[in-house]
């Protein structure tokens, strides 16, 4: 005991106080086990944003997919085709953004049933131009059977351009949009610097049809890359050890190309890896393989496209303006009429019955859902006074909608000017409207822009009310009456359409730039503010 | 010269008078028109029919007007996302009026704000992408969506109202009240919920109750993770379709009295939300009478 206290007897001196009454402790507990929970939600609500922000800028920001493939995704530059002398390398337009293409795309690009665009590969809204060398000879037609294996077309079709020679076809490739050709590899050896080479992605994993059958509820459905290159070395014995049914592997010699496909159409569980070309023209199976796509989702190229087929190719550069547009157009119907009515409530209105009535509309206006204001704007705006679906329905429904933000934040800003400064004005022989715009507007001009960013905030985040009031169309607005997209009704289309989920990110990772954007004005507009009237 | 001047100050009180008038007539003229575009309906089916049947087959032949199940969907949905955000908001709300301090205050006010200023479309999608799988997977569910998921959603849209009225009622609490309580001996924690937050309840109801105008109103983030089927929400786990929902999916094709339903569909659910307002005014004024 004295020992105790000669080690540290202040602290058992404290303790002792608190222990001398149990109520005391456990009341002691109570507090801190109560504040720790407090401080624990505090940090949970800290957390929920920097989840949502976070997962959103990180998917906005990159793309991370598992697409899968009837081919592998080993890329050849140069390909070896069976039976001829040269080897075969493609070559496209500088301006054309894809480094390797499955060989069926290869096919239908050259095939050009439907008008064949590179969106349907990366997303690029450019035209496809084919072009061949007709005086090509053997080689031609040898590319041409690679190219247009499994087609019933024994010549290209017309829209294919052609050219008379090898160098012919390199200048029209980097002459031309969208030009995509192919060399013998010779004559590749120093191409210009408008002009690259494409991979093509060709070889397919084919195997006997008795792999993809199901079995004790079990199938195989697709590959990893991983695992095909196991299966590719031979490293696999039993189609269970890559997620299939209960099956021996063979592995098959892809050269004596006749005679391995029969003996992989009479084996159970055989598998090669072959040109994807054999793969259609002996009738057999190919299983998908997953090919690990990543890369930057909210690219520049992004921002600064127009969008296309409905907002699956391009970028969104004409949504990012009508978004401006609206914000534009909102604030100047706006800002006037929410600044006017808080100075009315503010210097004119005496308390009393009209005050109470302006009061509760304002209150009643804000709490209105988005959605109600939609039905109103649609059936108002749209329908009776007959503005139609487009800007100016939305800008107006808009406008009705941001007042009550507009209208709170300039009282409060006109309240917070001291009334001194209005009794020095009109003491010095100023009217009560020369006070109000050369003193008083001044004064609380940082509070009403605060009000104003505020409004442009929400303007950003507003969908509900403009799906109906604004429509769908992709296009740059360009008149009162055109239908048009803003950031959050896009991504809402791009969603519900289920066109693609990463474009839908990019667009989300916008909005959210957006709006910590304005938020941070926002604050920054407060702090000084706040400064000003400390001073 | 003086008569001239006080023209221009009369006209110029005039035009500042109909500017504070346009948020009044906009109110007017939107219940107005929501009334006399969704009143019709009524000649075509009882309003207790409509109301209180759920069967919604508005398209069939005869149609049917029912609307039950989607009240019951957003009530649901509203009370599933109060109840999680009411403890939090709560206990941010006292943190933010009583403990925090510094830096870590300010970076809480900050995130408060910016979860108030996310798009619901981004709210949406997040509930979407994220917390769907995680439903899924933890209750075992087929898509993830529906009524908790959207609650949960709604919770954090919701977590801002609540935390801020109740930061700003705790802190209209008189000093004295508190020095008081102090002052016998009372600990911080026991002054906090014995005294403060007796005291500043109406004000606290308030934004719960403004936060169920919020939640019951929102209409984007509940139409992509509710699941929007035409069924009566029977648990946590099925799939539902909100009023709000109601309104914005059938609008894209709606005709005839199909349309005129979905507007009877904004009367019920604008009445909603006036009861609700007035709620807010009154506890709002109760409030402020206590403290005098």
């Amino acid at each position: 005991m004295s020992s105790a206290e000669v080690l540290n007897p202040p602290v058992s001196k404290g303790r002792k106080e608190v222990v001398s009454s149990p109520q005391s402790r456990k009341l002691r507990m109570q507090e801190k086990v109560a504040k720790g929970i407090i401080w624990g939600l505090a940090a949970l609500t800290i957390a929920i944003l920097v989840w949502i922000v976070g997962y959103l800028m990180v998917k906005g920001l990159r793309y991370n997919n598992m697409t899968p493939y009837n081919v592998t995704p080993y890329v050849e530059r140069v390909i070896d085709l069976d039976g001829t002398e040269d080897d075969l390398v493609f070559i496209i337009n500088r301006g054309v953004r894809e480094q390797d293409i499955e060989v069926d795309g290869l096919r239908t690009l050259f095939n050009k049933r439907r008008n064949e665009n590179w969106g349907f590969y990366n997303e690029q809204n450019l035209r496809a131009q084919p072009v061949v060398n007709e005086n090509a000879g053997d080689f031609s037609v040898q590319v041409k059977d690679f190219i247009l294996a499994g087609e019933d077309l024994d010549d290209y079709r017309g829209y294919v351009e052609k050219a008379s020679s090898w160098d012919e076809v390199i200048s029209y490739v980097g002459g031309t949009e969208g030009a995509i050709g192919f060399l013998p590899a010779s004559e590749a050896a120093d191409l210009p610097r408008d002009v690259k080479v494409l991979g093509v992605r060709r070889k397919a994993i084919a195997v006997n049809p008795s792999v993809l059958m199901i079995k004790d509820s079990r199938m195989l459905r697709e590959l990893t890359d991983k695992q095909a290159e196991k299966i590719a070395a031979g490293e696999v014995s039993n189609w269970m050890e890559v997620g299939g049914t209960d099956l021996p592997l063979t592995l098959l010699d892809s050269e004596n190309i006749e005679v391995n496909m029969e003996a992989l159409q009479s084996t159970e569980g055989a598998v090669m890896l072959t040109d994807y070309r054999y793969v259609a023209e002996y009738g057999v199976r190919s299983v998908p393989v997953l090919r690990h796509e990543t890369g930057w989702n909210l690219t520049w190229h992004f921002i600064t496209e127009a969008p296309a087929r409905s907002g699956q190719w391009g970028g969104i550069s004409y949504i990012i303006i009508n978004t401006f547009f609206l914000i534009l157009f909102t604030i100047l119907f706006s800002a006037p009429v929410g600044v006017m009515a808080a100075i009315y409530m503010v210097e004119y209105a005496k308390q009393g019955r009209l005050m109470r009535i302006l009061r509760m509309g304002t209150e009643t206006l804000s709490g209105i859902p988005s959605i109600v204001f939609g039905l109103f704007g649609f059936i108002f705006f749209v329908r009776i006074l007959g503005m139609g679906i487009g800007f100016i329905s939305s800008t107006l429904t808009v406008t009705l909608m941001v007042l009550p933000t507009i209208i709170r934040t300039s009282e409060e800003a006109l309240k917070s000017v001291p009334q001194s400064f209005r009794e020095g004005s009109l003491a010095l022989g100023a009217t009560k409207l020369q006070t109000i715009i050369k003193v008083v507007l001044p004064a609380a001009s940082p509070g009403i822009l605060t009000g104003i960013i505020l409004a442009v905030g929400r303007t950003v985040g507003e969908t509900a009310v403009l799906i109906y009031t604004l429509g769908s169309n992709y296009d740059l607005v360009s008149g009162p009456s055109s239908s048009a997209r803003v950031l959050s009704l896009h991504l809402y289309m791009l969603f519900s359409e289920a066109l693609s989920f990463d474009r839908t990110f990019a667009t989300g990772a916008v909005l959210v730039i957006l709006i910590l954007l304005t938020n941070f004005s926002a604050t920054f507009m407060m702090k000084r503010m706040n400064k000003n009237s400390g001073m | 010269m003086k008569s001239s001047k006080s023209v221009l100050e009369v006209a110029v009180e005039k035009i500042l008078l109909i500017s504070a008038f346009i948020s009044v007539i906009s109110v007017v003229f939107i219940t107005v028109f929501i009334f006399k575009e969704g009143l019709p309906l009524f000649t075509r089916v009882s309003p207790l029919e409509f109301l209180f049947s759920s069967n919604w087959a508005p398209t069939a032949d005869p149609p049917q007007y029912g609307i039950l199940s989607f009240i019951m969907g957003s009530v649901w949905v509203t009370f599933g996302a109060l109840l999680l955000s009411v403890p939090i908001g709560l206990a941010v709300g006292i943190f933010m009026a009583e403990m925090a301090e510094g830096r870590f205050a300010q970076i809480l006010r900050s995130v408060v704000e910016l979860l108030a200023g996310i798009p619901s479309v981004i709210y949406g999608l997040f509930g979407y992408i994220a917390i769907s799988p995680v439903i899924r997977r933890l209750f075992d569910s087929p898509t993830g969506l529906g009524v908790l998921t959207a609650s949960i959603v709604l919770a954090i849209m919701t977590l801002p109202t609540i935390i801020n009225i109740t930061e700003v009622s705790l802190r209209a609490v008189p000093g004295e009240l508190k020095e008081g309580s102090l002052a016998l001996g009372a600990t911080h924690w026991m002054t906090i919920y014995r005294v403060m937050v007796p005291s500043a309840r109406s004000g606290i109801l308030a934004g719960i109750v403004l936060g169920m105008g919020r939640a019951i109103g929102e209409t984007m983030a509940v139409l992509m993770v509710a699941g929007n089927a035409v069924t009566m929400p029977r648990g946590p786990l099925s799939l539902t379709r909100t009023l709000t929902m109601n309104i914005a999916t059938d609008m894209k094709y709606a005709a005839d009295y199909h349309a005129v339903s979905l507007f009877t569909t904004g009367i019920v659910l604008f009445v909603f939300i006036l009861g609700i307002n007035s709620l807010v005014q009154y506890l709002m004024k109760k409030t402020v009478k206590e403290e005098m």
